[in-house]
Order: structure tokens, then sequence, then C-alpha cells
């Protein structure tokens, strides 16, 4: 399955799809949520909060 | 071809994690502003300077009480010593202060935790308490 259709499954609020993303995304949100040296898991939760806002705000251009 | 088509396919991808990413660092940096704000004005509880003294112990005051009771016993007219007993220790403490030790009112008044205008007041009533007394003694 490409991407696009996981994303607009994702937008559909179909779970797995959600959850597939996230995790695709973990080590980019995990290497971001570092603060100097030492994983924040606080900040890990905001950014997962980012991305399950940023699935619903990005619009897909052809 | 292949490449174009592979450029085609994860467009969206691509577009998308250059999307996230962006707002990912903005979030990155208020939270890191958040928590820094908080840190500034944080004191923990450990770092405070720890004694088992209290600030004030018990024997300083009771020596300066003392000093204070000598001091006053040095006074030549018996009668105005008796005056000055006969007061509250609150006010004999402000009169003390205020002629043996020189201190200004605002001084008095930082260190015992009342304002001036308390102090002054008691000062000047303390006195007042004494005149009449001795006044009062003579007749």
């Amino acid at each position: 399955m490409n991407f696009e259709e996981l994303l607009i499954r994702a937008k559909k609020k179909d779970e797995t799809a959600v959850v597939e993303i996230i995790e695709m995304y973990k080590p980019l949100l995990v290497k971001n949520a570092i603060v100097d040296g030492y994983f924040d898991e606080d900040l890990y939760q905001e950014l997962v909060k980012e991305l399950l806002l940023r699935i619903q705000t990005y619009s897909i251009l052809k | 071809m292949n490449g174009k088509n592979n450029y085609i396919e994860n467009k969206v991808q691509n577009t998308f994690t250059a999307y996230l990413m962006k707002s990912i660092h903005g979030v990155r940096q208020g939270y890191l502003a958040r928590k820094n704000k908080i840190l500034i004005h944080e004191d923990y509880l450990e770092d405070m300077p720890v004694s088992d003294q209290p600030s004030y112990r018990f024997e300083e005051y009771i020596k300066d009480f003392n000093r204070s009771k000598e001091q006053f016993n040095d006074l030549e007219d018996h009668k105005l010593l008796k005056a000055v007993m006969w007061l509250k220790d609150s006010e004999r403490e402000i009169i003390y202060l205020h002629i043996f030790e020189e201190k200004t009112f605002p001084e008095i008044a930082s260190e015992l935790l009342i304002s001036e205008a308390a102090v002054k007041g008691r000062y000047y009533y303390a006195l007042t308490k004494i005149r009449n007394r001795m006044r009062g003694e003579d007749i």
C-alpha cells in the first residue's frame, strides 16, 4: 500500500492506519524528543499529538 | 523512468514529512521555552541551605534581653528605671533599640516586622506613659 492511500485512510480516522503512520514516524519523533541527551517523555507525547493534528490538517495536492 | 515514478509515488510522503518536520520543530521550540521558563522560577527544597539551627535561637534572645536589662539598670534614676520596667516588653524593646542601639525608626520597623508608623506610635506612647507615671509618683 502506498503512503497516499494510508494517509487518506488515516484522515478518515482509521485506527490501524493512524497507528501505522505513528510507527513510521516514530524515529523522527524520538529523535526530536531528546533534550540534552535525555529522552523527554512529555515532549514525545506533545510531538505525537502534533502528528495526529497534522494528519488531519495536511491537504493532499494532486 | 522508474526513478521518476518513484518520486511521484513518494511525493505525498515527502511533502507530508516536510510539513510535519516544520511543525514538530515549532512544537519543540515552544516546549523547551516553556520548560526553561518554569526552571528559572523553580526552587527545589533540596537545594536550599540546610541547618538544624533555627534562624533565631532562644539563648540569643535571652542574651539580648539580659543585655537590655543591664543597660537599663545603669540608669541612675531609680524612679525612671521603675517606670521603664513597668512598660510592656514590646515598648521597652523599641525604647532600647532607639535609645541605646541608636537605631532609626525604619531600621527598627524592618527588624520587628511592623510598620514605621507603628514603631513611632509605640515609642512616643511609651514615652508618654513614662512621663505620666513619673509625674504621678511625684505628686
